[in-house]
Order: C-alpha cells, then sequence, then structure tokens
C-alpha cells in the first residue's frame, strides 16, 4: 500500500445493545464502496465485529467484495489487549532486561490481560499506530457503550496525569534499597503513603513502586503518545457520529451523553438512528392477508413503531446537522450480507460524509 | 443470610427490566429486597421517574432501590476502614494519591463488588436484606468486573487489599449466596454474545447462570397455518416463523422467558405481567 496523508478519523460512540459496531461496520462497507481504503476497528470487549466479519482467528482481516471499486478496500480490526501492549513494550524500550523485568512485573502482566481500563490504552495506542502507518484514507473506530465511551475518551488525561513527574518520582524507587516510605521527604505526602499502605497493603505498594521504576524510563515515549491520542480525540477534525435507537431510555440515555460529551469540547453533529423502522413489517399495508390474524398482530406492531416515532421529540440536542434512519431487518446483522444491506442504504445519503 | 444476584446481557436486551421485575418478584414473596444500579447513569431514574441516590430508599413493602458509584463505595470503604473522614480528604486531596486512585486498575470494580458483598462479609454499615438483585454492566465490562478480585489477587501476594480481594471471591463463587442471570433477546448475534457471556460467568463464578429470554413473541400455531402469497406478508410470516422457532433451532432451554410488550407505557401492568414468570425459576 502507498503512503497516504493523515486518514478521516470516525468515532462512533453510543449506548450499549443499539447496534453500534454492525453499523460501525456497515459505514466501513460503505466507504469502500466509494474508493476509500477503510480500516473499522473495535475495542468493544464482547467482540461483537468478530462474529459479524468473520474474524475468529485473526486479530487484523482485509475483507474481499466485488463491491469494492476505484482502490476502495476494507481493513477489519480486533484489539488484541496483550498483543498490543507487548508490542507497545518491545518498540518503545532498548533494554533487554528492562522489558524482561515489565514482562515479569505482576501489576504489568494484569494490566495487559485481565483488567477494564487497559483496553482504553491499548485501543488508543493502536489508533494511533494506524494513523502513524499512513495506508488508510479513513479509519473508523468503535467505541464501548456510553459510560465506559465517557471513561474511555477521558483515559489519556488519567494516564498522563500518572505520568506526570512528580507522581512518577514520588512513586518510583529507582535504588530499590531504601524503603518506600522512608524516600519520601514531604511529611504530608509520607502520612498519605502510609493511609495507602494502610488501605492496600505494603506488599501491592511495592508491585506498584516495581512497575514504575521499570516503566520510568520511556515514561516521556509513553506520555508523548498518550498526549498525541488525546489531540486526535479532541480535534476539530476528527468526526463524532452517534449511534442510537428511539425508544425512551436510549434517547434519554444518548442525551447524558452527549451532554457529558460536549462538556469535554467534543460536539456530536451527526447521529444514525438504528432500527427506525421495522422493514419486516410494512406499517401501512393496502392489501390483506390471506390470515387475518396476521393483520391484527401486524396492526399490534405498528402501534408499537409509532409510539416510538412519537418519543422522537425527546432528543434534547438541537446540533444534529445530519442523521441517517437505518431499518430494523428481518435477519440480524450476524454476517457480510447483513452488513452489505445497511451500507446501501447509508450510501443512498449521499451528503453525511 | 441473604442472597445476591447479578443481572447481565449485551446492552439493550432489557437487563434493567429483568432485573426490576426480578426484584419485584422477590419482595412480593415477601422477602426483604434491594435493587442496586451501578455506573453513572440512572436507568431506573428514567424508567421510574423518581431521584435514586446511593442511600437506599423504598419503592414499595419490602422493595428498597439505591444506585451505587463506584467512587461513593470507594469512599465509603476507605471511611469504614481509616475510620476517620479526614483520613479519606488527606487522600483524595493530595494529588499524587488522587491520580494513582482514579487510574489504578480494577481498585473501582473491587470498591462496587466490595459493597455489593458487605453484608455477606460484614463489612461496612450493616444491611440486613434478604436479597440484593443487581443491575449489573453489560457483557464484556461484567467479566471484567469478575476478573477485578482474581486479578487483583494475583498482584498482591498478600495483606489487606489481598484478603479483601479472596473474601470477594468467596462470595461471588458461592451458589447458595449468589447467583447470575443472563438476559438474550430472540435474536442470533445477541443470543451468541450470551452464550459466550454464560461460559465466561461459568469459567469466573464456577456458578451456573439463569438464561433469561426477553421480547419472546407470543405466537399461536395459527398464524403459520396458511402460507401468505403477497411478498409484504410473506415476510412478515417468515419474521414471526423464525422468532417461533428460535428455542427449537438453538436447543436451549430457557429459564425464563419474558413476552414481548406492545405498550411500552404501562409499567405497572408490564411488572405483573413479566414476574408470574419468575415463579419458575
Amino acid at each position: 500500500m502507498s503512503e497516504k496523508k493523515s486518514p478521516e478519523i470516525f468515532i462512533m460512540v453510543g449506548t450499549g445493545g443499539v447496534g453500534k459496531t454492525s453499523v460501525s461496520a456497515a459505514l466501513a462497507y460503505s466507504m469502500a464502496t466509494k474508493g476509500k481504503k477503510t480500516l473499522v476497528m473495535t475495542i468493544d470487549p464482547s467482540q461483537r465485529l468478530k462474529t459479524t466479519l468473520n474474524l475468529d482467528k485473526q486479530d487484523f482481516q482485509e475483507i474481499q467484495s466485488e463491491d469494492f471499486k476505484n482502490g476502495g478496500q476494507l481493513f477489519a480490526c480486533i484489539i488484541d489487549a496483550k498483543k498490543t501492549f507487548d508490542e507497545f513494550v518491545l518498540r518503545t524500550t532498548e533494554n533487554e532486561q528492562q522489558v524482561k523485568k515489565l514482562f515479569e512485573n505482576g501489576i504489568y502482566q494484569q494490566l495487559s490481560t485481565q483488567l477494564a481500563q487497559s483496553q482504553d490504552f491499548t485501543s488508543l495506542e493502536k489508533l494511533l499506530f494506524f494513523i502513524e502507518e499512513r495506508k488508510y484514507d479513513v479509519i473508523i473506530l468503535d467505541t464501548p457503550p456510553s459510560q465506559h465511551t465517557i471513561d474511555f475518551l477521558n483515559s489519556p488525561q488519567k494516564l498522563a496525569a500518572l505520568l506526570d513527574e512528580k507522581v512518577m518520582s514520588w512513586i518510583s524507587d529507582e535504588t530499590e534499597n531504601k524503603s518506600f516510605v522512608g524516600r519520601i521527604i514531604n511529611s504530608g505526602t509520607k502520612r498519605v503513603f502510609g493511609i495507602l499502605e494502610q488501605l492496600t497493603g505494603s506488599m501491592f505498594l511495592k508491585q506498584l513502586r516495581q512497575f514504575f521504576a521499570v516503566i520510568q524510563n520511556q515514561h516521556r515515549v509513553i506520555k508523548d503518545r498518550i498526549l498525541k491520542t488525546e489531540k486526535i480525540l479532541l480535534d476539530p477534525a476528527t468526526t463524532y457520529v452517534l449511534v442510537s435507537a428511539h425508544d425512551l431510555v436510549k434517547i434519554k440515555e444518548s442525551n447524558y451523553l452527549v451532554s457529558e460529551l460536549s462538556k469535554m469540547h467534543i460536539k456530536i453533529e451527526r447521529l444514525i438512528l438504528n432500527r427506525f423502522f421495522p422493514e419486516w413489517l410494512l406499517l401501512d399495508n393496502p392489501i390483506s392477508p390471506v390470515n387475518p390474524e396476521l393483520e391484527s398482530l401486524s396492526q399490534k406492531f405498528a402501534l408499537f413503531y409509532r409510539n416510538r416515532r412519537a418519543s422522537q421529540k425527546l432528543w434534547s440536542s438541537s446540533g444534529f446537522i445530519k442523521q441517517i434512519y437505518l431499518p430494523d431487518l428481518p435477519d440480524n446483522i450476524s454476517d457480510l450480507e447483513g452488513v452489505k444491506k445497511l451500507s446501501i442504504i447509508i450510501n443512498n445519503y449521499e451528503n453525511f460524509f | 443470610m441473604g442472597k445476591i444476584s447479578f443481572v447481565t446481557g449485551k446492552g439493550g436486551v432489557g437487563k434493567s427490566t429483568v432485573a426490576l421485575t426480578l426484584a419485584y418478584h422477590l419482595s412480593s414473596l415477601n422477602q426483604k429486597t434491594l435493587l442496586v444500579e451501578m455506573g453513572k447513569f440512572s436507568h431506573f431514574q428514567e424508567m421510574l421517574g423518581i431521584t435514586i441516590g446511593y442511600k437506599p430508599q423504598q419503592l414499595q413493602k419490602n422493595f428498597e432501590i439505591a444506585h451505587w458509584t463506584a467512587e461513593q463505595c470507594l469512599r465509603e470503604y476507605v471511611i469504614h476502614l481509616l475510620k476517620l473522614e479526614s483520613f479519606y480528604n488527606l487522600l483524595f486531596d493530595n494529588k499524587v494519591s488522587r491520580t494513582l486512585l482514579q487510574a489504578a486498575p480494577a481498585i473501582h470494580e473491587i470498591a462496587l463488588l466490595g459493597k455489593i458483598t458487605s453484608q455477606e462479609r460484614k463489612i461496612g454499615p450493616s444491611m440486613d436484606y434478604d436479597h440484593i438483585v443487581v443491575d449489573s454492566y453489560a457483557s464484556g465490562h461484567f467479566t471484567a468486573l469478575l476478573k477485578a478480585p482474581i486479578g487483583l489477587s494475583a498482584v498482591v501476594p498478600l495483606g489487606t487489599m489481598k484478603e479483601q480481594c479472596e473474601s470477594i471471591r468467596q462470595v461471588l463463587n458461592d451458589p447458595k449466596i449468589t447467583d447470575y442471570y443472563v438476559v438474550s433477546l430472540p435474536e442470533e448475534l445477541t443470543f451468541i454474545e450470551a452464550l459466550d457471556l454464560e461460559s465466561d460467568i461459568k469459567k469466573l463464578s464456577k456458578a451456573e447462570p439463569h438464561f433469561v429470554l426477553n421480547k419472546k413473541l407470543d405466537l399461536k400455531p395459527s398464524l403459520f397455518s396458511k402460507d401468505e402469497t403477497q411478498k409484504d406478508w410473506k415476510v412478515f410470516q417468515d419474521f414471526l416463523y423464525k422468532q417461533q422457532r428460535f428455542n427449537y433451532v438453538h436447543q436451549k432451554d430457557f429459564d425464563l422467558e419474558v413476552p414481548f410488550i406492545f405498550d411500552e407505557m404501562n409499567f405497572a401492568d408490564q411488572l405483573q405481567k413479566i414476574s408470574t414468570g419468575f415463579k419458575r425459576v
């Protein structure tokens, strides 16, 4: 692949269960049909994209289709936290001894394999990696549901604070011989660490200190990368797309998400309403079915969906300048055919992107 | 001894509805029940149209509800352990320790689980519930929640943290105290994810989770007695037929089937209707 300019970034946000992953895949598919080299990344721990895009064995794969013309290509990626972490360490650490020490540290092992927050770091690191590769025209990032989206978007700030020089030097102890608390000159801090030790136990702080001692050498590199990702997340050129359903609770949850993001100066101007109308139900069918029972059931459904449409007025943001309405398909989007079907509908909205 | 039920499933499958109904059902059996919501956003506040806070409040006889954020649980735990509120303030006023606590992996998960299991472990402010129903996180974040005490306990070979993690795990792994409900919809992808979640919970807690199928359409066989000829009706009929055959195709016995409810507005009736299904579990 040839080297390109910086890719366009789309960050897909939304509450759980609205089909964000399927919509992300469909959007990516649609971009590829328009001749763009597109990458869709998911950090959703439930790995829905995996099932949808048949990514069961690998974490990165090119999706083939005859629909992709004029150089359009589609790549899909699932972030493997452990792999990303290890690759990152190997890339940024020159000293083999240091690498070994870090890989053996209990906190590192847990960070890279078990813990929820590490997903945030690894996906941002991977996003930056792909941006710097300059191989793609478009990168679409699927994010975890609502509250976790907010945590995710806040994570660079939290991580950068942790890697602050002052924090680092207080926690780490490169001499390793002196007692942990003994090193701290400031008596206020000494007291605070005493409390922390009482709270967590001395072994935990010892492991933590070891961990920080090892990463201290490259903490500038790490911090630099974290700040770069933060810049990307807050860059006005980065496009945020809200995916939502339109029942009462989902709309209220989406409203909350929009207001939380606006506090972070992130504007959401694009809205995709998924499952807006059922494709398996023609709302005003003029012809009666053979079986009259079927007709009365369809009327019940029609009323249900009309009531839902009435909830449209509950949107508190008037900031959406572009909207897409997607149907509820009779077959769940569990394969590429479903993704393709949605992408055709997205393609009809010519000026969305 | 009180019991704890965690309700989980993919986002949007109706976890909150199932948790609310389960709690309602238990309270109607004369068990003093607390329904707990986790995370920053309160669904029940929207659903029930009332303000819900950290302190449990009564909805009706035997039925209380609370909304616990990790920060609140952590605060309560720290104050409980240190005995002094001023120590807590000291800890959170200090930039270094505040940063550490905010970024430290698993701390928030442990704080939440610590609070949920505190009655059984006899730690912190006393509670006297027969049953605590937790409307918990969706799939991936729920397994991360269960992994937190395991992960942290592996990092710290001994000490207060280790003891806490171990005692939390003991409660979570005790089938006499804790059980799990996995909620799914009659949809292919959701169902596959629910199966994954079920096996993750089995691995992490050794428990056999209950499986709940939400929004199941109650369809009469007569709907399929004649094949529709016109295309739109055929599509509709095919859709219904797939729903009808869902359990059969997937060879799965559901512990509970919650019917699809057409009228979104009438909440009290909804509760009544769904909760009758719990009598089977």
